[in-house]
């Protein structure tokens, strides 16, 4: 397992396209280049999580974004000290019907659906959301 | 969040200047729209030619602008680039709206 990016920053609306930019920089020198847009999306997501529901008490936090490479697997660890997922667990993620036009209700799905691997595990006060995207 | 509205025979041309419809400005983007298309009648063509990326609140808030149109009016889209275009296969909203490859395009289609 080799690190391709590792940064910890305040959890906001305003640094989340920092965030992703420098995502998108990092991985177009890699292998994992063709992946940019699905990680962008997915990435996005999961920040604005961190943001309206980790953080939804607080005005601020911090949230810790590491990238790596396993063997050709990119992984994706996004950590936050906020409050808990609800009952530990990754989200159910049902696509909304299209034609009901509902304006939420699609974040976990893109996320399930660009990634291969989506885990959840809450340690010692601290939300770790792990992602693998297979090349 | 700036929008700018060109008149065109068959449509009015609502254009995106800004790269991103995101978390922070999806209300405001919300709230502009349904002032834009508080008057008027007939097509809208929301021009994403500069947007080059979307997350799911900004989704829902194009959603909202097509829900909150009056009678008569319809929204439609143009120039999709390749995030956002994914951002809408994937959750099959492109199934919902009228998408066109440029505005120009928009603007010369009759509306079916």
């Amino acid at each position: 397992m080799s690190s391709i990016l590792s940064l910890c920053v305040p959890a906001l609306g305003a640094t989340t396209p920092l965030i992703l930019g420098r995502v998108d920089a990092v991985l177009c020198k890699t292998r994992f280049e063709k992946t940019r847009d699905s990680v962008q999306i997915a990435l996005a997501e999961v920040l604005n999580n961190v943001i309206e529901h980790g953080y939804r008490d607080a005005s601020a936090g911090s949230v810790a974004v590491n990238l790596s490479d396993e063997n050709g697997v990119l992984r994706i660890m996004v950590t936050d000290w906020g409050h808990a997922y609800p009952d530990h667990a990754v989200p159910d993620s049902t696509l909304p019907d299209p034609t009901e036009m509902s304006e939420g209700g699609y974040g976990w799905f893109l996320i399930k659906t660009l990634m291969t691997d989506v885990t959840y595990e809450r340690q010692l006060g601290a939300n770790h959301l792990s992602l693998r995207l297979a090349v | 969040m700036e929008l700018s509205v060109d008149q065109t025979p068959h449509a009015q041309i609502i254009r995106v200047n800004a790269s991103r419809i995101d978390a922070p400005i999806a209300l405001q983007f919300k709230e502009d729209m349904r002032a834009l298309t508080t008057e008027g009648e007939g097509r809208f063509v929301l021009d994403l030619k500069e947007v080059e990326f979307i997350d799911s609140s900004g989704l829902g808030a194009v959603v909202a602008s097509m829900k909150q149109l009056r009678s008569g009016q319809k929204l439609e889209l143009a120039a999709l680039q390749p995030i956002v275009e994914k951002v809408f296969r994937l959750t099959r909203m492109d199934s919902v709206f009228t998408i066109h490859d440029t505005a120009d395009d928009a603007g010369v289609d009759e509306a079916n």
